[in-house]
């Protein structure tokens, strides 16, 4: 894991979230579950998807990437996916 | 003998978001953690996923804490020990290797074992795997590199996954069900039928109504014989039928169990200072009215916080709702809240035919227990604030009646 590249973007694979949901407990303002229970990004826009997401388009921009890094690593199935600016993936690792 | 404030048996979800939590709220306690396994905390459902098991994500992912991260956190975590003896008398465990820790409280979230095969020809041989630890799942993904074909007993979560990715990774597969549907009796014919279908069409043998009889083959299992006589030739055995509640030990001790560790909806047993967290504890909570056990990994996790807050003196009671998918075969299968119900109604959700349908579980014609549902993930948020909120269905069983209702009707109007 190479904690010092920046994250830039975020991304949900459905086809893995089982909707445990610690996501939310590590990050709510931006994880929510959906209708059916599994984790969505919170963008700016109001959407709420699980595609890839650019850190600048989430309803909160300013989310630490240590706190992101927390809930991408709180995920029991390694359904959060985090890259860098050159979209290269940084998590998981 | 080491004296710990705070003594956690068991290194699971549960057990370690339970000596975080203290440490974290009360930093000068002594907190240890006991567990029987010499690793640091890793995911077990993901075990028995594809993008691991599969090799799509590297297998380190598996672990959601390091080694050193214990000590860093101030917590003593004792690997490779298990826990044997418990005196209330003096406020001691007895480990293993005779090792005595005393406590002032104990937290018991040991998990629980898998269900044993017995039968003839198991014992020793190589090739048979219980998926429950990640020593068995690296033995399995060795094995699948020249098995070509694999027998799996049980028709349950284990079973339904371990099929649909031995399928994912070439094998030819043959499940051994005991009952005369898959997943009896925790869901109804129909949904059984439902993944039957399913399985078959994905390539997998299903025998119902058939048990081992023997297993076959020198130190490596070459095939297994049922009680019928039929012989299935295989290089690869696994096992998962389910898990079996093991408490001799607590017993003993005084403590109250039933198909687990008997606690109040606060997490604490019988026994004052003795607490329960995580798919060991049978909560009794007078709201529900009869003894549960929650296995999924969100209960294990805040119910190890809500123990540790409870053992700091809070008084939070466990009441979270939560929901377990699973992925195979073309479906998606959901069980939400408590679906092993006896004496419980059920009202049937879709159509069979169109592979979307799923049934509430009702109990006493007034309360939502839970649900299992397969290609019907809308129904799911609905249930589920239904069974949160604990609304009494007694005027809605007309909607129930309708498998085709908008089950949002059902919440109350804010």
């Amino acid at each position: 894991m190479s904690e010092e590249k920046k994250i830039a973007s975020i991304k949900v694979d459905r086809d893995s979230c089982i909707g445990a949901a610690p996501c939310v407990a590590a990050a709510g303002s931006v994880f929510e579950l959906d209708a059916e229970q599994k984790a969505v990004l919170k963008r700016k826009s109001g959407e709420r998807v699980s595609d890839q997401t650019g850190k600048i388009d989430l309803e909160d921009g300013d989310i630490s990437d240590d706190t992101l890094l927390a809930a991408a690593q709180s995920c029991p199935v390694r359904a959060i996916y985090l890259y860098d600016e050159s979209g290269n993936q940084i998590f998981p690792a | 003998m080491e004296k710990y404030d705070y003594l956690i048996i068991g290194g699971g979800i549960a057990g370690t978001t339970a000596a975080e939590t203290l440490k974290k709220e009360k930093p000068s306690a002594r907190v240890a953690i006991v567990s029987d396994e010499p690793y640091p905390l890793y995911s077990r459902i993901l075990l028995s996923k594809p993008n691991l098991f599969l090799g799509k994500i590297p297998f380190e992912t598996i672990w959601m804490r390091q080694p050193e991260h214990y000590a860093e956190r101030g917590i003593d975590f004792l690997s490779g020990h298990r826990a044997e003896q418990l005196s209330t008398k003096d406020n001691k465990v007895t480990l293993d290797d005779g090792i005595e820790l005393g406590f002032g409280q104990l937290l018991l979230a040991t998990g629980c074992p898998v269900r044993q095969l017995n039968v003839p020809g198991l014992a020793e041989k190589t090739g048979v795997s219980y998926m429950k630890t990640v020593n068995d799942a690296q033995a399995v993904m060795t094995e699948i590199k020249h098995a070509k074909r694999a027998v799996v007993i049980g028709a349950g979560f284990v079973s339904f996954e371990m099929c649909n990715l031995l399928r994912l990774a070439g094998l030819g597969v043959d499940v051994v069900v005991r009952e005369s549907y898959f997943w009896e009796p925790v869901l109804d014919q129909d949904a059984g039928q439902i993944i039957e279908r399913a399985l078959i069409g994905g390539g997998v043998t299903v025998r119902l109504n058939s048990e081992i009889a023997e297993v076959l083959g020198q130190d490596k299992v070459e095939g297994v014989k049922l009680k019928d006589g039929t012989s299935i030739d295989c290089d690869l055995l696994v096992i998962g039928i389910g898990v079996q509640f093991d408490g001799g030990w607590l017993e003993q001790a005084g403590i109250t169990v039933g198909r687990g560790i008997r606690t109040n909806e606060y997490l604490k047993t019988n026994l004052d200072g003795i607490w329960a967290a995580g798919d060991v504890a049978e909560l009794n909570d007078p709201a529900i009215g009869e003894p549960y056990i929650c296995g999924t990994w969100l209960d294990a996790q805040e119910q190890g916080r809500t123990a540790a807050l409870n053992m700091l003196g809070k008084r939070l009671p466990y009441r979270i709702v939560s929901s377990y998918t699973s992925h195979g075969f073309g479906l998606s299968l959901v069980f939400v809240g408590q679906v092993r119900c006896k004496d419980s109604q059920l009202f049937p959700r879709g159509r069979v035919e169109s592979n979307s349908y799923g049934c509430l579980v009702v109990r006493n014609n007034q309360r939502i227990a839970g649900a299992f549902l397969i290609n019907r993930g809308e129904d799911l948020a609905p249930i589920k604030s239904a069974i949160e909120s604990a609304v009494n269905i007694s005027n809605q069983l007309e909607l129930l009646s309708d498998p085709e209702s908008d089950l949002m009707a059902l919440l109350p109007k804010d």
